[in-house]
């Protein structure tokens, strides 16, 4: 009953005015933040940074910490609203979340949402609390072998996230691919396809690419529809705005199954909450009866990804406390926090320092129980936002569009990202390709390319090394199962209609 | 109680940091620069050393100087975007650049940079040496440097690097060279993964920026064999250095420091630089660069510039003797 014993701790720390207030101060920022389109956790973070330095570190952490989650809470507001993801990680709730939106749900979308984030971070810190030196361990067993061949399978596995037509979906994932290649070579640090461009030496911003295809092709598309055919203001009354029992019952399977997916991916440093949306939804529409439903307001499709990205953004921390490796730039972000009150991150911080890790885990309940409860009520809110005529409209999400893109690198260069991306985002609208698959081609790319060049230098070019590998060669086989099961399926079809 | 006069502290630093106007309006004795905030660009992410340490520093200058410092990242291309930009901004002294050793490698290693580091540059001053530290994974059972050469002369050894063509890499490059060893490099991206791949033994060494390290060298998850440092450093006495273990010369402290344009006036230089010692000298300064594994290290304007330009012929040394090309 150690766990009992040390979450007392921990909400002892967490239990006391200025606590509580932190707590509050950073999961409101984190919410706020999250809703507006672009702009991360990261730039709130590295603002309030100084402020910690006068904190305990405990109190530090805590409200830090509180804006990355609470960040994640917010931004599926503009994807469901306005067709506009906030972060990368919510631009497959869009796919699902829009189209609710137009059918006069989302309110509705909106609560589901809510519900999945919460229900995605407590499994999360469930997961924390009970076993974190065990999944710390799992987290180390993965190294460049088992991550490519991880890469592999999220790939094949969320290659369906597109609506339409399947050969469009793998043309756009390829297309990401290649785009993920701009950079610097690993192994040699040569610049590729950079065509002179210093700043795209670290490959393309993400977010600006996300903002272009979403966020300004969406505007563009919308201004260039005839005048009756555009997103109309809508009216919504109040007792639409909670989901039916259908709904939610809807949303519970595809939660359940996407919180572990969740989890597990953001324990993984640098795989994350992006990858975790698109594979958790790639799974439900690989397992759905219907697969039509999904791209035209399916519930699963809002559930599964909202589940997984807050599940992966509590899981990320994980590692981040117990080995000392930050999975991203946030985590990255936090643990300078850490060492600069001397408080060292690693596998001894949970024993040295249980009042920071069990006040923290505390805090990470109350800090989501407080983001539910500040939500629901804002749904109505959220949804006035419907209420402003486009043209009122529009010129707000292309600036804090703009204001967004350019907080993450200070860079006016990443704007013009955007613009290249709005008019290739415009192209894919009019050939009717979903650019989601693209996001997670660019993140991919990258990755894979990085593990697939570890892996032939540790094992001096032998291919092999991948199935001998025993995590590596079972993701291998799973990556099969799903490729054959649309297979399966069609024999057993023709088998049953003879 | 403590408490609350902390966080009254903070939200009134928080304030000044706001409201520009208003402390130039309560800071009338201020006459010249500096008159407005001052920009401090570096090249890293947010969390990097060079960040942590460049905010501890900054947030103390601007007590001094009375103006708030705003700290500016613009990582990538080994810091080169940020360093393009510092060339090009107004040589006002509004404009401060954390620079680190990568600045006086690229030098060599890249044809394509847009600025020239020791002719745009001058320094302000240096601000804080981070060591390597060599660290081994613990399945190979080798406790001392020499047990390690031989371990490593005998069979294949990967070793980890933040990045090809950084400080790390040249400095284990150059360690090959005088243990008479042939180590294969494997790359990842950030010290962190760096420090993982260590752990999990997918590679054997990771010639480490001591951030990163350092707790796992301390918990044992890690054996530290060495450090780069001239003397042993304080974050880990009983970790002998390169010197100490028969490599003469084999330092390659991480330096971090201050920079300005070259055309910068003498005057403006001299009131930075004077700050920046000030805030070096103080004790909580040397506490908080501790917490990160780093040491202050003070050297004025002048002593900065010209130990910039050495720098970039050692390493420009360091590369050829390595036949490495890029």
């Amino acid at each position: 009953m150690d766990t009992i014993s040390n979450l007392a701790l921990g909400f002892q720390v967490l239990m006391t005015i200025e606590t509580l207030g932190l707590c509050l101060f950073g999961v409101t920022v984190g919410m706020l933040i999250g809703v507006l389109p672009g702009i991360g956790s990261m730039a709130a973070i590295s603002m309030l940074m100084p402020l910690t330095f006068y904190l305990e570190p405990s109190q530090a952490l805590i409200m830090l910490s509180g804006i990355y989650y609470g960040a994640q809470y917010g931004n599926s507001i503009t994807s469901i609203l306005l067709n506009v993801p906030g972060t990368p990680s919510s631009a497959v709730t869009a796919l699902d979340g829009y189209p609710l939106c137009k059918q006069g749900k989302a309110g509705p979308a909106i609560f589901i949402t809510t519900a999945a984030s919460f229900f995605g971070s407590c499994f999360a810190i469930l997961c924390l609390a009970l076993f974190t030196p065990v999944i710390a361990e799992l987290a180390l067993r993965f190294g460049s072998i088992e991550y490519f061949s991880l890469m592999v399978f999220g790939l094949i596995t969320a290659s369906v996230v597109a609506p339409g037509s399947q050969l469009k979906g793998i043309a756009v994932v390829l297309l990401g691919l290649v785009l993920g290649l701009v950079g610097t070579d690993i192994t040699t640090a040569t610049f590729r396809f950079t065509f002179g461009y210093i700043e795209l030496t670290d490959g393309i911003t993400l977010v600006a690419v996300a903002m272009g295809v979403f966020g300004a092709t969406e505007v563009i598309t919308n201004l260039s529809r005839p005048k009756h055919q555009r997103a109309k203001a809508q009216n919504v009354g109040f007792r639409e705005l909670l989901p039916t029992g259908n709904d939610m019952r809807q949303a519970i399977k595809p939660m359940v199954r996407a919180a572990p997916i969740g989890t597990f991916l953001g324990v993984l440093p640098g795989a994350g909450a992006t990858i975790s949306a698109f594979v958790a939804y790639g799974v439900e529409r690989r397992i759905a009866r219907d697969r039509t439903r999904f791209g035209k307001g399916a519930i699963e499709g809002i559930a599964a990804p909202e589940t997984a990205n807050n599940a992966a953004a509590q899981g990320s921390f994980i590692p981040t406390l117990s080995l000392g490796i930050p999975g991203d730039g946030v985590m990255a972000l936090m643990l300078g926090a850490l060492l600069i009150h001397g408080v060292k991150p690693g596998p001894q911080l949970i024993t040295e320092n249980p009042e920071i890790f069990w006040g923290l885990l505390a805090s990470f309940w109350v800090g989501n129980l407080m983001l539910v409860i500040m939500n629901i009520p804002m749904i109505g809110l959220w949804v006035r936002i419907l209420k402003i005529p486009y043209r009122h409209l529009f010129p707000c999400i292309l600036m804090l569009v703009s204001v967004g893109v350019y907080s993450v690198n200070n860079s006016a260069f990443d704007l013009m990202i955007v613009f290249v991306f709005t008019v290739l985002g415009f192209a894919m609208s009019l050939t009717k390709m979903s650019p989601a698959p693209m996001l997670l081609g660019i993140v991919l790319g990258v990755m894979m390319e990085d593990n697939l060049k570890r892996a032939m230098l540790l094992s001096r070019g032998d291919p092999m090394i991948f199935l001998e590998r025993p995590i590596s060669a079972v993701l291998l086989g799973l990556t099969l199962v799903v490729l054959l099961l649309p297979l399966v399926k069609m024999i057993r079809g023709h088998a049953k209609t003879e | 109680m403590g408490l609350l006069t902390n966080l009254g502290r903070a939200l009134a630093i928080v304030a000044v940091a706001i409201s520009v106007n208003v402390t130039a309006s309560i800071n009338p004795v201020m006459a010249g620069f500096p008159e407005k905030p001052i920009t401090m660009v570096l090249g890293s992410t947010p969390g990097s050393a060079p960040d942590t340490l460049g905010r501890i520093v900054a947030e103390r200058m601007a007590n001094v100087l009375g103006q708030p410092i705003v700290v500016e990242n613009k990582q990538g291309a080994n810091g080169s975007i940020a360093a393009t930009q510092v060339a090009q901004a107004d040589p006002d002294g509004y404009t401060m650049m954390l620079m680190t050793a990568v600045h006086s490698i690229t030098p060599t290693t890249r044809n394509d940079l847009k600025y020239d580091f020791e002719k745009d540059f001058r320094g302000v001053g240096m601000m804080a040496s981070v060591p390597l530290l060599f660290v081994v994974n613990n399945d190979l059972g080798t406790t001392d440097m020499e047990a390690f050469v031989n371990r490593a002369k005998a069979g294949d050894i990967f070793y980890s690097v933040p990045g090809i063509g950084g400080i790390q890499h040249l400095a284990t490059e150059e360690f090959s060279k005088r243990a008479g060893i042939q180590m294969t490099v494997v790359p990842y991206r950030g010290g962190g993964k760096a420090t993982k791949a260590v752990i999990a033994n997918e590679v054997q060494l990771f010639f480490a920026g001591i951030p990163p390290a350092l707790p796992h060298a301390k918990s044992g998850a890690l054996t530290a064999l060495g450090i780069s440092t001239p003397e042993r450093s304080p974050a880990v006495p009983n970790v002998p250095t390169m010197i100490e273990l028969g490599y003469e010369g084999l330092t390659a402290d991480n330096w971090h420091a201050l920079y300005v344009r070259s055309d910068t006036p003498n005057e403006i230089v001299k009131i930075l630089g004077d700050a920046l010692s000030e805030v070096l000298q103080m004790p909580e300064t040397a506490q908080l660069f501790l917490n990160v594994g780093a040491t202050p290290w003070i050297k004025g304007p002048d002593a900065q510039t010209a130990f910039g330009h050495s720098e970039v012929k050692r390493w420009r040394g360091v590369i050829e003797a390595a036949g490495l090309t890029f």
